[in-house]
């Protein structure tokens, strides 16, 4: 609907925005890199420190990387899922993917002493156990609805239903918990904070492409998207055929919101506050050719800042970054909203 | 233009089907202004959805220029109709030319780019309803009034030969109204499009119509506003002790 040149100095701002916080991102930890230091060695000039560009490259550098794909996946995520319910609350979490995913961690660790002959795994196994197990939850929470969709002819009882079954299954995940052993409730609750840098170099590749996928749906609905800001009616008038529209969306949202959580854990609040932030910052249109790509910059912005502050600079400590995005997170919304009204 | 072949409409749930215009069977020339009338839910929004393919009918067929609406694509659907909702579920933040230009999706790419051509439509359009001063405004912050100018110019935007309002007047007052029924005439007109719209005002609708379907219980007639004056047709619609029709004055008279 918009012309893109005239949000050329917005585009600007935020990938300008981006490469600031991604320097400063890769100067903290716990070791102290200066900020020269990582600009040279992340443009691939020789260094004087081995050392430093061990870290840099076998850690920092792929942590930030995750911390941009799934911030700003997570952001679209969103995005998708606030324009196809019409409500601003809607995110990454409301069909109940995220849910599912922690479902089939809670299984893989704490049910597993009941079903210890299906899951046999060491110490080293254990990651891929539970990307795996996360990646089969969240399939098993989105062919449930799909199998709703097929039934279903409209978005605000598919709403209720996801809702319906992230408490289904977050029940479920508390009565393992309660069963569960000391070890496997330490496990699932490490899991739970979510983690950026427990990520290795091919992983990062085999999570990449799952998300461009994700994404890539999501780019292509741009057009419906917009039709949908009409509503479903005007929007089925305007050429667009729902059910396949719905059938895209959902297999999008899905694929970002699975692929991220057994990836890095659950990660809250980005996927909600980001669309919300971007709105806020260009409320001179809706088009989603341009917000689409500035809420995936934004959502990007988000987790760095959040894991910039989740390393408290300075200090050995990384706290978990989903209590940093959660504590970050919700204060922004308020204070968006609160500004919006006033 | 449109052909009415023997349709019924209504909504069947759970295997029980519930008939609201029965075996309605007739023809819609091109270039017409068609008025659906009728008492509240007699079914005037059923038939108008039923016609632009939004709702199956129970049994018979809508043809548009000779082909089945219900088993069109949406695409094609788009590209032959428009429509006016009463449903205002859109998102309030919109622009009302961002609104407008949404009327063009069925002729753009799959990126939705809108070519110089789409927008050149769109700022005719705009002009042409002399609503300038609205294009660059937030809907949630316009009237009743100004959001249906806005929806009027989206779909003139999808440039279709057919268009179908509902209740497009509900929310206006006189002066909206007839400033709204001004440019439907217009648009009948001087582009030669097709207008079907449903209403409850039974004097404005006579007053400015081509033709009327009229709906009645298990009943309906067709015809011009005058054929339907000499039937008689007006007079019986409402119980005499409440409604009075004056056949001279072509209008319908309170009793007090």
């Amino acid at each position: 609907m918009t012309e893109l040149s005239k949000y050329k100095g917005f585009f600007s701002f935020l990938i300008g925005m981006l490469f600031l916080c991604l320097v400063f991102n890769l100067s903290l930890g716990s070791v102290n890199i200066p900020l020269w230091e990582a600009i040279k060695i992340t443009l691939g000039y020789p260094t004087t420190k081995p050392t430093f560009e061990y870290i840099l490259l076998d850690y920092r550098i792929p942590k930030a990387i995750t911390a941009m794909l799934t911030g700003g996946s997570l952001g679209v995520c969103g995005l998708v899922m606030q324009t196809y319910f019409k409500n601003p609350l809607a995110g990454p979490y409301v069909l109940g993917i995220s849910s599912g995913a922690s479902l089939g961690v809670a299984l893989l660790l704490m049910g597993s002493s009941w079903l210890s002959s299906w899951f046999v795994f060491s110490e080293v196994g254990l990651r891929w156990s539970i990307m795996i197990a996360a990646t089969l939850g969240s399939f098993l929470v989105f062919c449930l609805i799909l199998i709703a969709t097929a039934r279903l002819n409209n978005s605000t009882s598919l709403l209720i239903l996801g809702l319906m079954f992230g408490s289904l299954t977050a029940a479920i995940v508390n009565i393992l918990m309660f069963f569960g052993s000391k070890e496997a409730l330490q496990k699932y609750v490490f899991w739970s904070f979510g983690s950026l840098g427990n990520i290795n170099t091919s992983e990062l590749k085999i999570l990449s492409f799952i998300l461009l996928i994700g994404l890539s749906i999501a780019v292509y609905s741009i057009k419906n998207l917009n039709s949908l800001l009409l509503g479903e009616n005007y929007a089925r008038s305007l050429g667009v055929s729902l059910q396949k529209n719905r059938y895209l969306l959902i297999l999008s949202s899905s694929i970002l919101a699975g692929a991220t959580t057994a990836f890095v854990g659950p990660i809250g609040f980005i996927g909600l506050a980001a669309p919300h932030l971007i709105r806020l910052l260009i409320s001179s249109t809706r088009d989603h050719k341009i917000v689409l790509p500035a809420v995936f910059l934004g959502g990007a912005l988000l987790l760095l800042i959040c894991d910039s502050i989740a390393q408290i600079p300075g200090s050995a400590y990384v706290l978990p970054i989903n209590g940093i995005t959660s504590l970050i997170g919700a204060p922004l919304i308020i204070l968006l909203i609160l500004r919006q009204k006033g | 233009m449109i052909t009415l072949n023997k349709l019924t409409t209504g909504y069947a749930k759970n295997g029980v089907s519930k008939e609201i215009s029965t075996e309605l069977q007739l023809e819609i020339k091109k270039g017409s202004l068609v008025g659906i009338l009728g008492r509240n839910g007699i079914g005037k929004s059923t038939l108008i959805k039923t016609l632009a393919g939004f709702q199956k009918p129970l049994s018979g067929n809508v043809q548009v220029l000779g082909k089945t609406v219900h088993e069109m694509t949406p695409q094609q659907r788009a590209k032959c109709l428009s429509i006016v909702l009463t449903e205002r579920k859109f998102n309030g933040d919109l622009i009302g030319k961002e609104l407008i230009q949404l009327g063009r999706q069925p002729h753009t790419n799959w990126r939705g780019k809108q070519t110089p051509e789409d927008r050149e439509i769109v700022s005719q359009i705009i002009k042409q309803l002399n609503i300038e001063q609205l294009a660059d405004q937030m809907l949630k912050t316009m009237s009743d009034g100004e959001v249906q100018k806005i929806l009027l110019a989206r779909a003139l935007a999808q440039q279709t030969p057919l268009i179908f309002l509902d209740e497009p007047s509900s929310h206006l007052d006189l002066f909206n109204k007839s400033l709204l029924f001004q440019e439907i005439k217009q648009i009948v007109r001087k582009e030669g499009k097709t207008v079907v719209f449903s209403s409850h005002y039974l004097n404005t609708t006579i007053q400015i119509c081509d033709q009327i379907i009229l709906l009645l219980n298990n009943q309906w007639e067709y015809g011009s506003p005058d054929e339907l004056i000499e039937k008689g047709v007006f007079e019986n619609m409402f119980p005499k002790e409440t409604v009075l029709f004056d056949p001279k004055q072509k209008q319908f008279n309170i009793c007090i």
